[in-house]
């Protein structure tokens, strides 16, 4: 059964995006911005729409309108005076509205929309599992450059700055993985529950982790765990692939935190 | 006003930073003006003023973390500054050791990470404790221990004493004069404490938006006809110095003799 092409395709795309997941989500966390994701996420719609507006597929629409809607981000997110996680829900909830009357206006378009919502992992095509490798290695190749600075600039900005850090380049390099991570992870998790997906394992591995290193890796490997379970469930009880990953991460979530709690490790 | 400079020692010092004219408005608010002064190499200089001063800016500005308006920041090429900034947020969300804290852009190994604790007198078995429940004196030691990993010409502290009790405090100034007098580390420091200030700067420069007057600790206090930036009854005896000038409540600057 596991060696079905389809399933290895699944298996292929969601276990990228479960390893990605654990870096990239740590850094999310520490950086405070777990609401980042979701903004992007929900502009995926339109990226779809612009993808076949302008014929380059649905992958490339999708990661061209995610990398614009985090590079304006960048911009506007510091200084804004309602405070950043509203107006990552304005933009966020604004792009999704957008995208869904976009999908109904365009004649013509068969949409099965529960699979952007909500991730149809054993679809996943050849075509779609070249794009996830070229964003995929784009994202490893970020992270293995920038790892040092980036957990320098989430725990002391301003002295990373004074140490000739760039802050500025360091947000845009961060704003550009988590694109990255989107547009890679929305085949396999949907748009509505890329976030879940990307923060519930390393906020687990935070519990279990000594070092910004370990919780990242552990991270990883809590995903890895909830992917391919979640993939059996779908394969084996035709379960939906994406929430059930997501239930596994969230029991893992609460074994940790009980594991924590017993053994009384000091955050 | 004095001149900046006046106060300057007399034989002739390396200088490591020079700021000329720096003037920086945030939000339409001036908060830095006409900031003209230097630091000299090895020498300690204590910014004081009041609560929304911009003293804590001006630092900003030195360390190239936020830029001025006008005016020019001069560094010495190749100066490596150390920062302690007043208040840490770290992210209690991320799992995090002393010792990968002291590493986090550079990894130094065991034996200059003990040296630098014996330094700051820490124990080195706080190496593998998480750094998230640190005491505030364990903390700014640790955040000290890291800058002296750099080995800088040139320490910036802002209030690096905050929160701790008498003795941490004591014992931390005592800690800074060591280095300072040892390592000929250059120090810039924001300090409330006005009688350690007095005692061991070597310069004091007196901010409120501007430089409101400097000189050495002995002649700042004796500076004749000044009224005090901080009232008149000041419960700090060695707080004695004058201004010649008055700060009104609409910001502007009421020039007394």
């Amino acid at each position: 059964m596991w060696t079905e092409p389809f399933i290895l395709r699944g298996l292929l795309a969601a276990g990228t995006m479960a390893v990605l997941a654990g870096p990239i989500g740590c850094l999310m966390i520490w950086r405070r911005m777990a609401y980042f994701s979701d903004a992007l996420s929900h502009s995926a719609l339109a990226g779809v729409l612009l993808g076949i507006g302008l014929g380059i597929g649905q992958n490339a629409g999708v990661a061209v309108i995610v990398c614009l809607t985090a590079l304006l981000l960048v911009r506007v997110s510091e200084k804004f005076i309602i405070g950043t996680d509203l107006l990552l829900l304005i933009i966020g909830q604004t792009a999704l509205c957008l995208g869904l009357i976009g999908l109904n206006c365009l004649p013509g378009i068969r949409t099965d929309l529960s699979a952007y919502l909500f991730g149809d992992v054993l679809s996943v095509s050849s075509r779609d599992l070249f794009f996830i490798a070229v964003t995929g290695s784009l994202c490893a190749v970020l992270l293995f450059f920038n790892w040092k600075k980036q957990i320098f600039t989430a725990v002391l900005p301003d002295v990373a700055q004074s140490e000739n850090v760039s802050t500025a380049r360091q947000s845009v390099i961060f704003m550009l993985l988590t694109a990255l991570f989107v547009s890679l992870a929305l085949k396999t998790t949907g748009l509505l529950l890329v976030s879940a997906l990307l923060l519930i394992p390393p906020a687990a591995a935070r519990f279990l982790a000594k070092t910004p290193e370990g919780m990242a890796v552990t991270g990883s490997l809590i995903g890895l765990f909830s992917v391919v379970c979640g993939l059996a469930c779908s394969v084996y009880f035709d379960m939906p692939a994406a929430p059930s990953m997501e239930i596994v991460c969230a029991v893992l979530f609460l074994l940790c935190c009980l594991l924590h709690r017993r053994h009384k490790i000091i955050i | 006003m004095l001149k900046p400079d006046t106060f300057m020692s007399e034989q002739q010092q390396e200088i490591l930073v020079n700021l000329e004219d720096v003037c920086l408005s945030l939000n339409h608010v001036r908060v830095l003006e006409n900031i003209t002064f230097d630091i000299p190499a090895g020498q300690i200089v204590t910014l004081i003023g009041p609560n929304g001063a911009g003293k804590t800016t001006l630092l900003k500005v030195i360390l190239g973390i936020v830029r001025p308006d006008s005016g020019r920041v001069w560094k010495k090429s190749g100066l490596k500054i150390g920062y302690v900034p007043q208040k840490l947020h770290l992210p209690r969300s991320i799992a995090l050791t002393v010792k990968r804290f002291l590493c986090l852009d550079t990894s130094y190994d065991d034996r200059e990470l003990v040296g630098v604790l014996n330094q700051t007198g820490l124990a080195p078995e706080i190496l593998q404790r998480s750094i998230h429940p640190l005491s505030g004196g364990e903390m700014q030691r640790v955040m000290l221990a890291r800058t002296l990993l750099k080995q800088p010409d040139l320490l910036v502290l802002d209030e690096p004493v905050q929160g701790l009790d008498p003795v941490g405090e004591e014992q931390f100034y005592a800690l800074l004069n060591e280095l300072n007098q040892t390592k000929k580390c250059a120090i810039l420091m924001v300090s409330h404490d006005l009688h350690v200030v007095m005692a061991g700067s070597n310069r004091v420069l007196c901010i409120n938006r501007h430089i409101c007057c400097s000189g050495h600790p002995d002649e700042i206090e004796s500076l004749p006809g000044y009224r005090t930036l901080y009232g008149e009854k000041s419960a700090l005896a060695v707080y004695r110095h004058h201004h010649d000038h008055l700060h009104l409540p609409d910001g502007s600057i009421q020039y007394v003799d």
